[in-house]
């Protein structure tokens, strides 16, 4: 037993019961309090997960810390803190429950980080679960029409695609008799893999399917973005990815990559497929937040080429792209969480005129907008090169090609939202305030896309090392 | 010489887009002040430039070359040689002219001249790039401000117009990019410099013409090569005044710079390959484009169709792989920048004036703005190519570097696209006819000949066509030694 390798979760579960007690004792007008605490809570556990030795909690696989984990666990805790950041200025007119609010989003985050941990099945789906519970609240926690609706379609759909993909990891453990990731693919290279086994695989997919949005399981992205508070959607699109991005590579590499040639075909299938019809969706759509709903769909498309790769650099690739997808997202979010404070609507013909109101936000948007554009010197350009780079070494040039394609296309619906802000007329001049707090991280942000663009080498090279954590078959 | 000139002739406007930055909105004429300067910077730095450069060498000068990305052997690799010299230092010269010529805009302000030094820095970079990553971003770079300067400052149809062109491009560029990855991970050793790639690699036939036909797209898009110019019409006509002179004279010649520093040292082969198809290209791109032109109603436009004829000179120049042809093409980019940057913005002081730019609604202008009815006379005159002005030295030497070509039916192409010398000068002049003389229509009473500042940013270019067409050699002597080594390693 080695607590110690637990102390960043341990942090972050005592913050969130800490909040939730203190919660009780502070009037009203103090409640931004919480939000501090949660920071400071997230730093904490960022320092420990730096001091972190690697090893295994418990002796056997259930919670490793590898560099693999450990580079997640960077990217998911400072994707809370903006999180935390961006809610405290967006919850503030909007509801009086701040306590409950911080004291599940750091448990969601709690689980997130346990599931980058996970190297045993079962750990795997209760961290999983842990993420999902906690989401589902989230989505419909102001509780408006919008938001239950949305909810209780994520609800609906999660808890489906969580059975199935219980019922599926029930088939592996019948067909391995093993729990441990590692130990499946021990198993698999020295026996022969069952008919049922493909089925619990098959399961499997859905189930991570729904979770990182692939098509044809994306049926409860648009409603559940849309719905949810804005800090929320951001949090979706990036740390609840991220984390699932883990999962799926370390199942689907480590524990499956021997019978790669069994599943990758699927894989291709989906993956064009998500590319296709996410990029394409977002093209009519009049909702900022549903419109990025269908484009992080397309960007899990691009996301799916990286595993198809399976190679450590495919992997890091695949890393690269999510820490460089998640700062642009949230930057995205957080500028429409603050736009949305003031005009009250998230339509993007109330965007119009923007540039007169908040040349500041309009500024970050475009880079933001930018760079998941796939458009130099930004980070998201990095991202893509990096990944298509790899696609084109590993053979799989049709995939770039596609890939850059809906590229292309995706320029198109990022720039109707430039248009509409920087081109419009203006109706109603009025300022649109940021606070100051809001207005650093924001430069911070955008800071760090032109950083990771201009000069990507160290966020690659920290990549490529962690990505050696995850033992890939050599292809 | 150690000062890293390139580097500062490119950041330079940078610095300057970030201090306009930070000037509080109502500061107009610091607005316009400081982008004076930080463009006027690059001018004079170009003027070192200039110089400095021995005409002598046929390699890279003023180079520069840092390890950049490891991962990928990226340098931050900048350098000069005769090829992009001339091209280099009109961009400079051009910006800030352009600078100059919209220093009457007041529609937000503070953007534009934002916008327009960003502009200056991926145009600039793209010309001294010598690494095919490093290229790549300053060519994308150029992307955001132009779409906003048309789609902000431009005519009616801006957004259409607008978008339309980032499509274009992007779509263009993502297939290139296919293109430097592939060519990438095929080099032994893995390596994204274009003078390596040009002199060391070797790649098999097939995939030299699969890479040059990727390039070909990308660089197609911007030359505008026939079918993929639909872009430039609508660009073009939309633009503001100084987009509209940066599009045709610089940001058309990325494209046949690309094709001169990038496909034709990498794939010479394929250049071989594809010689009669580029040709036959060039010979549609000029005859069509001076047809279309005949057909508009548009001043703009008109202009814009000659643009697209006038680059298919370029293009029958540089297939013909002849030194006199390579010659030609390099010059007649220059020239062309030239002329055309005078006519747009002569055209843009007409507009400003009398808000519509309808050939048919004008007649008689000469007895109300008679020095600007000079200064366009010489503008047309250059772009038809009248001897002793800069484009008739563009053409002749475009003209000629095809008919030596030792390719066997090329002095056919060159005949045929001569056809196009004779319909520009028909349509231009019988637009001059229609614009200036005849009778004055009482509508235009009140119009004001070309003022100073006007006069100030439309003179040094036309001093530098009367010059370049009187004495060519300041021009070819630059980029000659440059160009035999280049024709030397394409055909053997």
């Amino acid at each position: 037993m080695n607590y110690t390798l637990l102390t960043p979760e341990i942090i972050i579960c005592c913050t969130a019961m800490f909040i939730l007690v203190i919660d009780l004792f502070l009037s009203q007008g103090a409640k931004k309090l919480l939000g501090w605490i949660a920071i400071i809570g997230l730093i904490c556990a960022m320092v420990a997960v730096y001091n972190s030795p690697h090893g295994l909690a418990f002796g056997n696989r259930s919670f490793v810390v590898d560099s693999f984990a450990i580079y997640f666990k960077y990217l998911l805790l400072g994707i809370g803190i903006l999180v935390v950041f961006s809610s405290m200025d967006y919850l503030k007119d909007r509801t009086s429950h701040h306590g409950e609010y911080y004291f599940i989003l750091l448990l969601v985050i709690m689980g997130t980080l346990f599931m980058v941990s996970a190297g045993e099945l079962i750990s795997l789906f209760v961290s999983l679960e842990l993420l999902s519970i906690g989401s589902y609240v989230l989505v419909a926690y102001l509780r408006t029409k919008q938001g239950i609706e949305g909810g209780i379609k994520y609800l609906l759909f999660g808890a489906c695609c969580s059975a199935i993909l219980l019922y599926g990891l029930g088939i592996i453990y019948g067909m391995t008799g093993t729990t441990e990731i590692k130990g499946i693919g021990e198993f698999l290279s020295h026996n022969d893999k069952g008919c049922a086994l493909l089925l619990g695989l098959a399961f499997t997919l859905v189930g991570f399917g729904f979770k990182i949005v692939c098509i044809p399981f994306h049926f409860w992205v648009p409603e559940a973005y849309e719905g949810a508070p804005t800090p929320i959607t951001g949090f979706l699109a990036s740390a609840s990815k991220v984390a699932s991005f883990a999962v799926f590579i370390r199942i689907f590499i480590e524990g499956f990559g021997g019978i790669r040639q069994e599943w990758i075909m699927a894989l291709i299938v989906l993956c064009i497929l998500t590319m296709a019809i996410g990029n394409l969706s977002a093209i009519p759509q009049a909702n900022i937040k549903r419109l990025l709903a269908y484009s992080s769909i397309g960007h899990a498309g691009y996301l799916l080429i990286g595993i198809i790769i399976g190679t450590t650099s495919g992997l890091s690739a695949v890393m690269f792209y999510l820490l460089v997808y998640a700062l642009t997202t949230l930057g995205i979010f957080t500028v429409i969480a603050i736009i949305s404070n003031k005009i009250n609507t998230d339509e993007i013909d109330g965007y119009t005129g923007m540039y007169k109101r908040s040349p500041f936000l309009c500024l970050c948007m475009l880079i933001c907008l930018a760079s998941l554009a796939g458009l130099p010197p930004l980070a998201g350009f990095m991202g893509k090169f990096y990944l298509f780079a790899y696609a084109i070494h590993s053979g799989y040039i049709y995939l770039a090609a596609i890939g850059f394609i809906f590229s292309t296309i995706s320029v198109y619906y990022y720039f109707r939202i430039l248009k509409s802000m920087y081109f419009g007329d203006v109706k109603d001049e009025s300022i649109i305030p940021t606070p100051f707090l809001l207005r650093l991280i924001l430069i911070l942000i955008m800071l760090g896309l032109f950083l990771i663009g201009i000069l990507p080498q160290t966020f690659i090279s920290f990549a490529l090392e962690s990505a050696k954590g995850i033992g890939c078959v050599n292809l | 010489m150690n000062f890293p000139i390139l580097s500062w002739m490119i950041f330079i406007p940078l610095i300057g887009a970030m201090l306009i930055l930070c000037t509080p909105k109502g500061m107009e004429k610091t607005i316009k002040g400081l982008a004076l300067v930080f463009s006027f910077i690059p001018l004079v730095l170009a003027g070192m430039v200039y110089a400095n450069f021995n005409p002598k060498i046929a390699d890279l000068q003023f180079v520069e070359k840092i390890l950049w990305i490891p991962i990928f052997n990226i340098h931050y690799f900048v350098g000069l040689d005769g090829i992009s010299i001339s091209i280099f230092l009109l961009t400079a010269l051009l910006t800030f002219l352009s600078v100059l010529i919209s220093c009457n805009i007041t529609k937000r302000v503070k953007e534009y001249f934002m916008l327009f030094l960003v502009l200056e820095v991926g145009m600039l970079g793209v010309f001294v790039a010598i690494d095919l990553f490093l290229f790549y971003i300053f060519w994308e770079v150029v992307l955001i401000p132009m779409y906003f300067l048309i789609g902000v400052w431009g005519g009616p149809r801006r957004r259409y117009a607008a978008i339309k062109f980032v499509l274009y491009t992007v779509a263009g560029s993502l297939i290139m990019l296919i293109g430097i990855l592939c060519v990438y991970f095929t080099s032994n050793p893995h390596t994204m410099d274009i003078l390596e790639l040009s002199k060391t690699c070797t790649f098999a036939r097939e995939f030299q013409n699969i890479m040059f036909f990727l390039f070909f797209i990308g660089f197609a898009v911007k030359v505008p090569i026939w079918p993929f110019h639909t872009w430039l019409p609508d660009a073009h006509t939309e633009a503001p005044t100084a987009a509209s002179v940066i599009l045709a004279c610089i940001l058309l010649k990325m494209g046949v710079y690309g094709f001169l520093r990038i496909s034709f040292p990498i794939f010479p082969e394929a250049a071989i390959y594809f010689a009669y198809p580029f040709a036959v290209l060039g010979v549609i791109n000029i005859i069509y484009g001076a047809l279309t032109a005949m057909a508009q109603n548009d001043l703009k436009k008109m202009i814009a169709y000659s643009s697209i004829s006038h680059m298919g000179f370029c293009l029958i120049a540089m297939s013909a792989l002849t030194v006199t042809g390579i010659n030609g093409a390099v010059v007649q980019m220059f020239t062309h920048g030239a002329v055309t940057g005078s006519l747009f913005m002569l055209v843009g002081v007409i507009y400003d004036r009398a808000h519509t730019r309808n050939i048919d609604e004008f007649s008689g202008l000469w007895q109300k703005m008679p020095i600007y009815t000079g200064l366009m006379t010489l503008a047309v005159l250059a772009s038809l190519g009248l001897p002793g002005l800069a484009g008739f030295i563009g053409e002749f030497v475009c003209l000629m570097g095809t008919f030596v070509s030792t390719f066997p039916g090329f002095k056919l192409l060159a005949i045929l696209s001569t056809s196009g010398v004779v319909i520009t000068a028909v349509y231009l002049l019988w637009m001059m006819e229609r614009v200036f003389w005849r009778g004055l229509n009482p509508k235009w009473e009140h119009l004001t000949d070309i003022n100073k500042r006007e006069l100030l940013a439309i003179i040094p270019i036309l001093i530098v066509i009367i010059l370049i067409g009187i004495c060519p050699d300041l021009l070819v002597n630059l980029m000659n030694v440059s160009t035999i080594q280049m024709v030397k390693g394409i055909m053997p």
